[in-house]
């Protein structure tokens, strides 16, 4: 197998020129499926000098840095740059981070480059020669192990679900310049809406206090906010909660949504819905609070209390209130 | 539909490929007055691999008269891999948007809203291009009215075989994963009930309980 290219776009592979715990973690994924070949670290938009030194002893041999905002350029025009990229290298293995770029990247990638998508990789192993790559089908019911039957295999790995690499900070890798492209296409970006950061990137969260339908209705639901704070966490949704318009989308936990791996997550009036609890895999502890004994949420929880969310709600806050006085 | 009322778009075809059921989903869509529906009956997409779909759709789109714009779903009917839409642009040769909630039309052009990492990013684009919308208030199917689910009882659903496509000796070709297992996911816990005669007991355990767990 040939060299592997590790993708990261800022806001998700890195943060202030920074990488993230996401790429560490795609660069662990490479290196469990590529055994001993090089990776490359492909930076799409502005770094500074510092993504090189805080990838160094992570078997990152390159860094290849696109001076070009990708928000201001677009996929499609990354798109091209990586088609030519993989083109020139002919990496065995492309890791992408599987959010809202990532899952289009790559199986546009892999299409243009006679590749094979893999989107939403939980787990690689190698087995008998070949690499084999788990996700999560049927809304989280079930998971497939697959083969790429073309190269590159493009996957895009759900974040938490890899172990992240731990740089040593010997050997920093050379970095390598790459210029932009002009646009190339006829999609253009206008405005960027950055969503509300207060508390911390449901993703790095360690403590999430999510609700759903059982809330009943927004009044209820933004008390989670003052439950979350009472607990240093941030709050999280269910689809259901999103739908009803109680919570943003960027809020929603699950298959549609974000996928989390807090220390502590609790469930609030959520049923436990087989594409909510895909979002859940690298919790925990789980914690369910729900009125219907026999809600599914149950069934994957640690720790229950049956009852209703608008009862427990504010005299949760009252007593956690009362206990730090 | 809301682009025809806007007159984004002259003409709504509906087509889906698949076995059993997916008549009556096109027929559906006539129910709220699409133009003409497209049935590609094709038992052989119940695979995990999006490729095979992506082909099947592909053809038979270029099939059709001049097409602007292809509106997918997001994942739900290519069991969750989230591809066929991004595939169908790349194999048409257009640009693909991925993950939309919203698409319309003002004295600007076309725009669309979508997810993007750090939140939502509105775009303005050209067609041809393919467009996979998520779930999003704005974009539930309308209410049918009665004399039209009558009318589109009667309509005619173009019905294409692989034949047709010029797909008959088999989809393999288009085939770029192997699937090896699928087993089941569904993982379950002893869950510990917290108890208690009342509410007030019952929260004030978890309150405890909640804190122990806590990180610090």
């Amino acid at each position: 197998m040939g060299d592997s290219f590790v993708v990261a776009w800022p806001g998700t592979g890195f943060e202030s020129g920074v990488p993230t715990r996401i790429s560490l973690e795609q660069i662990g994924a490479a290196r469990t499926a590529a055994e001993s070949a090089p990776i490359r670290f492909v930076a799409l938009g502005p770094t500074s000098d510092l993504v090189a030194k805080e990838l160094a002893g992570t078997r990152i041999v390159e860094v290849i840095a696109v001076a070009a905002n990708v928000d201001e350029l677009g996929n499609d025009e990354y798109l091209e740059l990586l088609d030519r990229l993989v083109a020139e290298r002919r990496p065995g293995v492309v890791v992408l981070a599987n959010d809202a770029r990532g899952r289009e990247l790559g199986p546009r990638l892999a299409a243009r480059c006679g590749g094979a998508a893999i989107n939403d990789v939980i787990a690689v192993r190698n087995e008998d020669g070949r690499t084999i790559w788990s996700r999560p089908c049927f809304g989280g019911k079930a998971v497939a192990d697959v083969v790429a039957r073309r190269t590159p295999a493009v996957v895009t790995i759900r974040p938490r679900s890899f172990q992240a690499v731990v740089p040593s900070g010997e050997s920093e890798p050379p970095t390598t310049a790459l210029a932009g492209l002009a646009n190339v296409s006829g999609v253009v970006s206008e405005e960027i809406h950055v969503a509300d950061r207060s508390g911390a990137r449901l993703e790095d969260a360690k403590v999430i206090v999510a609700g759903g339908r059982g809330m009943g209705g927004q009044e209820m639901f933004d008390r989670l906010t003052e439950l979350a704070a009472l607990l240093g966490g941030t709050v999280g949704a269910s689809l259901a909660a999103v739908d009803q318009g109680w919570a943003r989308v960027e809020q929603q936990v699950g298959l549609t949504g974000k996928f989390v791996g807090p220390e502590l997550y609790i469930a609030v009036g959520i049923s436990g819905a087989s594409q909510h609890i895909a979002g859940l895999a690298a919790v925990k502890t789980l914690v369910a609070i729900n009125n219907d004994p026999s809600a599914p949420i149950f069934r994957v929880a640690n720790l229950g209390v049956v009852l209703d969310a608008n009862e427990a709600i504010p005299a949760l806050i009252d007593e956690l209130r009362r206990r730090r006085g | 539909m809301q682009l025809r009322d806007a007159g984004a778009v002259e003409h709504v075809t509906v087509m889906a490929a698949g076995g059993l059921g997916t008549v009556e989903i096109v027929r559906k869509a006539l129910g709220v007055r699409a133009d003409a529906g497209v049935v590609i009956d094709v038992n052989e997409l119940d695979s995990l691999d999006p490729g095979p779909t992506a082909e099947v759709l592909a053809r038979a789109i270029e099939r059709l008269a001049p097409i602007g714009l292809v509106l997918a779903g997001r994942q739900a009917g290519d069991w969750d891999n989230g591809q066929v839409g991004y595939l169908l642009g790349e194999r048409l040769g257009w640009s693909s948007i991925g993950l939309a909630h919203r698409v319309w039309m003002d004295g600007d052009g076309l725009h669309v809203s979508r997810d993007h990492p750090r939140g939502l990013e509105q775009l303005r684009f050209r067609p041809p291009c393919v467009i996979t919308i998520t779930s999003d208030d704005s974009n539930g199917l309308r209410l049918a009215k009665v004399p039209d689910v009558l009318a589109a009882a009667r309509k005619a659903i173009t019905t294409w075989t692989l034949d047709d496509l010029k797909l008959a000796a088999g989809l393999d070709d288009f085939s770029r994963l192997e699937v090896l297992t699928v087993r089941s996911a569904e993982r379950t816990t002893e869950v510990e009930l917290l108890g208690g005669d009342s509410p007030t007991e019952k929260v004030a355990a978890l309150a405890g309980r909640l804190l122990e767990l806590r990180p610090t």
